[in-house]
């Protein structure tokens, strides 16, 4: 189970409090979470094996925050860092879709067995992915955007919070990004 | 992806080239405001993230975030292996899938679990997964998920394993009473385990289930251990670390310490107010307890007075209502019994203040003739017709008593202490939420007599007599609530056969209440079980003492038990068929006296007792596997196949009624179903696979794995274990025509101490010793017969004494002493020992009629030597009947005898029966 609500609102005290090494405290926390969920969700939903992540995300919250009262920065912070780990999750299953022959090294995050990911949502997982490590050098919070949305699945208004920038922002960076994407997809 | 795309643009135009988006997002004509750029590199980038936005916003291009999907190994309405019928997916965990399926075979729903092809593709982390799942396999308990078989399909390797039909815990909202009991059931499956030596490895709320009955299981044993290999401890282990014991998170190896630590855990997650985990939960391992006793007792409730007395008064109250619905006169109702007594059903309450009330409810109703309970009838309004004057009032009382149906238990707890005390009453139904009562009582003294009154007033009215009514309902049981409260604790062990669980807690109730005849006496057949006889054998004979002041119907129990501990069937069956006359709906003593008669050598007669108990308790495994074993013992092997099946088919399985059906395809000669069978079962003692494989004739087999067994059972407290080992030992030495293999063993056999119920073990030595012309150590079985014979004059003991004077007076040459004292010993179980002997000795003395009528008979007993000797027997039996047959010129007989071992055992052998078998085959061809 979960940590306790208190344990995680408490590691994002010290993160709004800019304590950066909170977030290596929490990583762990939201990650099992969000683990955990997708293999429960993908469990219950019989008829309908696909699960999106911004259900996960937001129940990872709620299982791990509680419903109470949570600083809305706090929320913000957790809800960033849950989507880099959405990203994670699911480019390392993308990974094990396209690459069985590839050894699992050591750290390798064990996969739960029956989770994977589409063909066509390997592919583009696998190549945003590796785009985003670029755009991110030109501009990290335009990738932190398209992390967000397409990996964590959050709402324009939490990539808002999340990043501390308007909403007005977010859209056009995603805009943006997301012709640039486009662009670096399509165009050869 | 293409290494000339895209243009990797530096910060600063990004950020120019953003400014310019924002724009063209904003502007109502954006092809006007491309065209408005003035430098051209800048104009084209824009223009050409403009098409590609363009085109993005049209393809809905990243639209929808990433999803995932589950990809299942298997699909519903596949076959697996001809046999498992996919029903759906029922799971995903870390460790690979859960399917819910069907068995063709066994006819049930069974769980099918996948392992991560990763796994399966290296032979070495295979291996190592099949020792674990092996291991894992030997746990058998009720809170323990069993694992059946694994098995490979088209490169997917899975097995076989209990199906729960429930949900994870972590899935579900559970009171607090829910999670105490949850706790205390995973507590005792861990602890089986753990007894066993079988470690989980990764024990967390998301590895129990909870059965749509309550039952809580642990899942997943061993297998973090057999998984341990692909997922090195310094992976990541996403969800499990705070479980895991820092020994474990530094590396380690799980130990049952790691798994104290995590069911610590699992503790304060469940129960957060509790002190106790704390204990388990050390940092360091060595300072956590090494057992989870101390968990269990903080589970099993606080010993105190209160639960007592709430016990009391919801048992004097339901027991009252009961009561209330009899007219005087009427005549017993007895098969309403079992309905009020569903109140209480511990199964499923296991609750301290549900036991204790059980307990008197039970004394009560037992203790009273014409009790009966009552269904579908108002609870308040009966009470008030018979003028009873309970506790129990208020509004909402009311409304229970209302909807107060058949089905429901009652749970009670009582608040504050001193002058004012509240009772909270829930009645449960079945499908109905519960409803809740609130009783005030002024204080406890007075509820405690109120309580005391109310059980005697249910006595009295139910016709029971002024002397009986003299010893106190408790009397049977114990007037100290915490006695009671071991004594409760102890039977739940007792009922599922944890002999050695049961003793510490009835150790303590004796302790606390030395007058204790109920707990002296189940101490006692625990402890006899165990092996501890003196111990036990002191305890049932203070039981005993203790069973005079007891009325009658309380007295036979004890009694019947006593009178097998000193090995008198005699008396047992007698006090046996009291028992079940005063109780006659309580399968358990069915079963007892079916038991007597085995003892007795007539497990003809046993059966009907057999039938009666799986009547009376159609779910119940342990029964039927007494059935199945009894009908076999009978010689009635089909018979005991069909009740096999029949079991099945009503759903119970369970390695003793695999072993008991063992027993008969032994009997039909069909030793590949029985060894399957016996092989597959966990638990199985060593001597029956050892012995049914020498009856199958793979004597070098037999051989060495009783030369294991023995050596490993040289540390086991009970003599017998190693006592039925040697007697496999000589058995096969006997077939091997080489009496030498058996070595001092023999010898050994004479030294069981003078033990009333080891007499027919003595028996056995007697046999062998003789068989072998071991003398001194014939001798010595000699003395201690004599001394079990002076000690417990029984018709057993006599009868063995006589067997032992048969043999010496075949050593002696007196052939008409040795017949008539042989004739003389045919009591008891292993009176087939002395059928052989008869036999053998007609057939010597040149009586080859009686011969031939001893070795049928001998062959018709042939089912107790599977269930409790040594099975091999049988096949000597055949040679030498074959051999008196031929001596009679009955060649027809002796070649259908001696074809019986050719055609079983391997032809071209050089054992000493396949010689002799080939020889009178050819002498009478």
């Amino acid at each position: 189970m979960p940590p306790t609500p208190g344990e995680v609102t408490r590691i994002l005290g010290r993160l709004s409090a800019g304590d950066r090494s909170a977030e290596s405290d929490l990583f762990p926390l939201i990650f099992g979470e969000l683990h955990r969920l997708a293999a429960a969700r993908l469990r219950g939903e019989r008829n309908n094996h696909t699960l999106q992540a911004t259900a996960l995300v937001n129940e990872a919250y709620v299982r791990l925050c509680g419903s109470g009262a949570i600083g809305y920065t706090d929320r913000a912070h957790f809800l960033r860092l849950a989507a880099r780990l959405m990203r994670r999750i699911l480019v390392d299953y993308a990974r094990q879709r396209n690459a069985q022959k590839r050894p699992p090294a050591a750290a390798q995050v064990p996969l739960e067995g029956a989770v994977a990911i589409s063909d066509g949502g390997a592919e583009s997982a696998l190549a945003i992915d590796e785009l985003l490590e670029r755009l991110a050098k030109v501009s990290d919070r335009a990738a932190q955007v398209v992390e967000m949305r397409f990996f964590g699945g959050l709402s324009e208004d939490e990539i808002a919070a999340g990043l501390d920038v308007t909403v007005r922002t977010v859209r056009r960076d995603w805009a943006m990004a997301r012709a640039w994407l486009h662009g670096a997809l399509r165009s050869e | 992806m293409d290494p000339r795309q895209p243009s990797a643009p530096g910060p600063e135009h990004w950020a120019k080239l953003s400014e310019l988006f924002e724009k063209l997002l904003d502007s109502t004509d954006p092809e006007r405001e491309l065209s408005a750029i003035a430098d051209p590199a800048l104009r084209e980038a824009a223009a050409e993230l403009w098409r590609h936005h363009r085109a993005a916003v049209g393809e809905s291009f990243l639209d929808r975030p990433l999803e995932l999907e589950a990809v299942p190994v298997f699909e519903s309405g596949q076959l697996l292996l001809g046999r498992f019928e996919i029903r759906r997916l029922a799971g995903v965990g870390g460790m690979g899938e859960v399917y819910l399926a069907f068995d063709r075979v066994l006819r049930e729903e069974t769980a099918i679990k996948t392992i991560p092809r990763l796994l399966a593709s290296s032979p070495e982390i295979r291996e190592r997964f099949l020792a674990e799942v092996q291991n894992a396999r030997r746990v058998t308990h009720r809170n323990v998920c069993r694992i059946f078989e694994l098995f490979e399909e088209g490169g997917n390797a899975f097995f076989s394993m209990e199906w729960i039909d429930g949900i994870a815990l972590t899935e579900g909202e559970w009171t607090v009473a829910d999670r105490r009991r949850i706790l205390y059931e995973t507590a005792q499956g861990l602890d089986a385990a753990h007894r066993n030596g079988i470690i989980h490895g990764d024990f967390k709320p998301s590895n129990v289930m909870i059965e749509k009955t309550g039952r809580a299981v642990v899942m997943d044993f061993g297998l973090a251990r057999a998984f341990g290999v692909a997922n090195p401890p310094g992976g990541v282990r996403a969800g499990t670390a705070e479980y895991m014991a820092p020994e474990l998170l530094a590396g380690g190896e799980p130990a049952i310490a790691s798994d104290l630590y995590a069911f610590g855990k699992v503790a304060e997650w469940l129960l957060p107010d509790e002190r106790f985990w704390r204990a388990l939960v050390r940092e360091r391992p060595s300072e956590r307890p090494m057992s989870l006793d101390p968990a269990l007792q903080a589970l099993g409730g606080g010993a105190n007075r209160r639960t007592w007395i709430v016990g009391s008064v919801v048992a004097a109250g339901v027991g009252g209502y009961a009561i209330s619905r009899i007219p005087s006169g009427a005549p017993k109702l007895a098969g309403l019994r079992r309905v009020l007594l569903n109140g209480f059903d511990c199964e499923e309450t296991r609750r301290s203040a549900a036991l204790v009330a059980r307990s008197l409810m039970v004394t009560v109703l037992r203790q009273s003739a014409r009790v009966a309970a009552v269904a579908d009838e108002d609870l308040l309004p009966a009470l008030r017709r018979a003028k009873l004057e309970l506790p129990l009032r208020g509004e909402a009382l009311e409304r229970i008593a209302a909807q107060h149906r058949a089905s429901h238990w009652i749970e009670a707890r009582l608040d504050g202490a001193g002058t004012r005390v509240s009772l909270a009453m829930a009645v449960h139904r079945k499908g109905d939420p519960r409803a809740l009562a609130e009783v005030s009582f002024s204080d406890m003294p007075s509820v405690a007599a109120l309580a005391a009154r109310a059980a005697a007033w249910l006595r009295k009215e139910a016709g029971e007599s002024e002397s009986s009514l003299a010893s106190s309902p408790a009397s049977f049981l114990s007037e100290t609530p915490e006695a009671l409260e071991y004594y409760f604790r102890a039977m739940r062990h007792y009922a599922v056969g944890e002999m050695a669980m049961a003793i510490p807690p009835l150790e303590e109730a004796v302790r606390l209440d030395p007058d204790f005849a109920q707990a002296h006496h189940i101490l006692g057949m625990c402890l006899t079980q165990q092996g501890r006889l003196a111990e036990g054998f002191a305890a049932l004979s203070r039981a005993m003492e203790l069973a005079a002041a007891l009325p009658p119907r309380e007295r036979t129990w004890i009694e019947a038990n006593y009178a097998m501990v000193v090995d008198d069937p005699t008396r047992a069956i007698e006090a046996g068929r009291r028992n079940v006359a005063y109780f006659p709906e309580e399968p358990r003593f069915e079963r007892l006296l079916a038991h007597f008669h085995c003892r007795m050598g007539d497990p003809a007669a046993a059966i009907a007792h057999n039938r009666r108990s799986v009547n009376l308790a159609p779910g119940n495994d342990l029964l039927w596997g007494e059935l199945v074993y009894n009908l076999a013992d009978a010689g009635r092997f089909q018979e005991a196949l069909d009740a096999y099946r029949e079991a099945e088919a009503k759903g119970c399985r369970h390695p003793s009624l695999d072993r008991a059906a063992a027993t008969a395809y032994l009997g039909l000669d069909d030793y590949a179903n029985a060894l399957r069978l016996l092989e597959a079962a966990p638990g199985t003692p060593g001597r029956l696979i050892h012995g049914a494989k020498a009856l199958a004739g793979d004597l070098e087999s037999a051989l060495a794995g009783l030369k294991r067994d023995l050596f490993a059972a040289q540390s086991e407290r009970s003599p017998i274990a190693p006592h039925q080992l040697r007697e496999g030992l000589c058995g096969v030495a006997y077939l091997f025509g080489k009496p030498e293999l058996a070595g001092p063993e023999v010898d050994t056999m004479a030294d069981l101490p003078a033990y009333p119920s080891f007499g027919r073990f003595l028996r056995v030595s007697a046999f062998w010793t003789a068989r072998f012309a071991r003398w001194d150590a014939f001798e010595r079985v000699g003395v201690r017969l004599g001394e079990i014979g002076r000690g417990w004059p029984t018709r057993q003991s006599a009868g063995a004494e006589s067997y032992w004077r048969g043999l010496a007076a075949r050593r002696a040459g007196d052939m008409e002493a040795a017949a008539e004292a042989l004739l003389a010993s045919d009591t008891g179980d292993a009176a087939v020992y002395a059928l052989f002997d008869l036999a053998e000795l007609y057939r010597r003395n040149g009586k080859l009629d009686l011969a031939e009528e001893y070795w049928r008979k001998f062959e018709s007993r042939r089912g107790t030597l599977n269930k409790l000797w040594f099975p091999g027997l049988a096949v000597q039996g055949w040679l030498l009947r074959a051999e008196a047959a031929r001596q009679r010129g009955d060649r027809t007989t002796a070649r259908v005898c001696a074809k019986r071992i050719l055609d079983r055992w391997p032809k071209n052998s050089r054992f000493g029966v396949v010689l002799s078998a080939r020889e009178i085959y050819a002498l009478t061809g």
